[in-house]
């Protein structure tokens, strides 16, 4: 009886307010699916840069001090160039369908996701870079490379770059005030959410340091004295972890704690860093002078 | 005449029948405030299961590093989410830690312990990288997809959760895990593609342990609570056709040996731990 009364005065709440009823459910309608997002791909139009054989990166622009401010974009790009495959950078569309980058195009196909892309084009180009390596090798790989990417870059890059120090990356890639204001105001209140969605964001800061000084501790002492992670020549992960040694030494402010914690205690993976730098990046002061 | 006012201003009282909800939660389940004694380590944690002594492989991996180190512990059920409103956490000497990796650093640090103190440097870096890779990325591309998205239905059936439980996985919680999964990264991808990155892990695990007896050598280190406190839910926990269970019952039988000898080695009352189990000894 109670529930009907309260049925009642609603339809009769809608029947004396038509307009202020259709107002309140169109909003809350809006809203749901605006937050909810689009499950539909999204589909982007082909880059005007595609030539057959042509992977085309879609991702960051460079920084006015290093290359590729995303490790991920910065790891692919290094992969290209290990594996001497021609690729071009398209600033358009950074984002791809799964709201990250990098995503490349190829042959008129889109691919996302850094790991996948180099998997698919592994097979595609049938690059042998890895080839040397033992089984063991490459399973020690995978597991470098997932410690980096879903735990040391957030407690390093992510966490200094975009939560303790927004301000000079907003320099550092020259955004214009303005869109420095957006910026802080949606995509770091994003990253915030994405923090606490993985679980970096709920640890207090030294105990965040702490975990990185675990993962680039593991990292020196796999690595030691030699000049690549497996041998004498570099594979694919020594990619990856040049993208994140890179960008901690070159992406975040001088000075920075991540910066000088590697800087100071790990120094044979500056070494490493720039070791990496000279053989595939003999163009980096050219690609962050360039306008 | 209440009843009339709660109708006709429904708005204001949904609010305040959500806040004394929320109040009533709060007051209801306090954190247990246990008298302990000295240097003994309170788990709080989810209550016994009828599979494994807890459905959280980061449970399973605390308990299992204390029976490892021989510390004493006692478990609070009382499922009460600590400071990161995770689980589990402890309590030692009136003092809590939240996280099972902090924990077991400050456990390390306050009891003087080191599982690792025969290992190399390179072993530590080793046995490191792969705790790390099986708490941030396979977990989620493993038991989180298998239990919650790809066999919810038949896991929670072998799980034996009871319906009302069943009700708030599927509306609640999975929605939540969701948004988690959205904010890490792997949400992103399509389920096939989680399911590789998974399968690719756990191949990589099986490499790394090759036929060793455990993943640093001939005795267990810390790396192997780890390692147990996942591939334990996955071989106890779900159902048999479960992408993650199958792949290691046909392909990765080195994970499954180790699992069963982590088991006989550390919990050898197992069958007496587990809840209304037709296994239960008398």
């Amino acid at each position: 009886m109670k529930l009907s009364f309260c049925v009642e005065t609603i339809t009769d709440y809608c029947k004396n307010n038509p307009y202020t009823a259709v107002a309140v459910v169109a909003l809350c309608t809006g809203s749901y699916f605006y937050l909810r997002g689009s499950n539909k791909s999204k589909s982007f139009p082909k880059s005007s840069l595609a030539k057959p054989g042509l992977v085309v990166v879609h991702g960051a622009r460079p920084g006015s001090v290093i290359v590729n401010p995303s490790p991920y974009v910065l790891k692919l790009q290094t992969f290209l160039r290990m594996a001497k495959i021609d690729y071009v950078l398209d600033l358009n569309n950074p984002m791809g369908k799964k709201g990250k980058m990098p995503w490349i195009e190829l042959d008129g196909k889109d691919y996302c996701d850094s790991t996948f892309i180099i998997e698919h084009l592994t097979k595609t180009f049938n690059i042998s870079i890895d080839d040397t390596l033992s089984d063991k090798q490459k399973a020690t790989a995978r597991v470098i490379q997932k410690t980096l990417e879903e735990n040391t870059i957030w407690a390093t890059i992510i966490y200094n770059r975009f939560i303790e120090e927004p301000e000079w990356f907003i320099k550092m890639m020259k955004i214009p005030w303005f869109v420095g204001v957006m910026f802080k105001l949606f995509f770091i209140s994003s990253v915030k959410k994405n923090l606490y969605g993985h679980g970096m964001g709920r640890n207090s800061p030294q105990e965040i340091q702490h975990i990185a000084r675990g993962d680039m501790k593991a990292l020196s002492d796999l690595l030691q004295d030699k000049p690549f992670f497996f041998g004498d020549q570099p594979s694919t992960i020594d990619a990856c972890v040049f993208s994140l040694t890179a960008n901690i030494v070159y992406g975040l402010r001088e000075g920075s704690w991540p910066s000088e914690m590697l800087k100071n205690e790990f120094p044979n993976l500056v070494v490493f860093t720039n070791r990496m730098k000279e053989r595939y990046w003999p163009d980096w002061d050219e690609i962050i002078t360039e306008k | 005449m209440t009843c009339e006012w709660i109708c006709e201003h429904w708005i204001i009282s949904s609010f305040i029948a959500l806040g004394i909800l929320v109040i009533a939660v709060r007051i209801l389940t306090p954190r247990r405030r246990k008298s302990m004694p000295d240097d003994v380590v309170l788990v709080h944690s989810f209550p016994r299961t009828s599979f494994a002594p807890s459905a959280s492989p980061f449970v399973l991996k605390l308990e299992t590093y204390l029976r490892m180190a021989k510390i004493p512990y006692e478990i609070d059920d009382s499922s009460v989410f600590g400071k990161k409103g995770k689980i589990p956490w402890i309590t030692l000497n009136n003092e809590d830690i939240a996280d099972s990796y902090f924990s077991i650093e400050h456990i390390n640090k306050h009891f003087k312990v080191d599982l690792d103190h025969r290992l190399t440097n390179q072993q530590r870096a080793t046995s490191r990288l792969l705790e790390k890779t099986v708490e941030e990325n396979t977990f989620w591309a493993t038991m989180v997809q298998d239990l919650l998205f790809d066999h919810c239905d038949e896991s929670m059936e072998f799980q034996k959760i009871p319906t009302f439980y069943r009700f708030i996985f599927k509306f609640y919680l999975i929605r939540v895990v969701k948004k988690y999964r959205w904010g890490h990264g792997i949400g992103r991808h399509s389920s096939e593609e989680i399911r590789h990155i998974g399968t690719t892990d756990l191949r990589a695990i099986s490499v790394m342990l090759g036929d060793k007896q455990y993943f640093m050598g001939d005795e267990p280190t810390r790396v192997d609570a780890t390692m147990f406190g996942l591939l334990g839910i996955i071989v106890f926990g779900l159902p048999a056709n479960a992408s993650s269970h199958k792949l290691l019952d046909t392909e990765l039988p080195n994970l499954v040996k180790y699992v069963h000898r982590m088991k006989e080695r550390f919990w050898p009352d197992w069958d007496n731990i587990l809840v209304n189990s037709d296994k239960k000894k008398n």
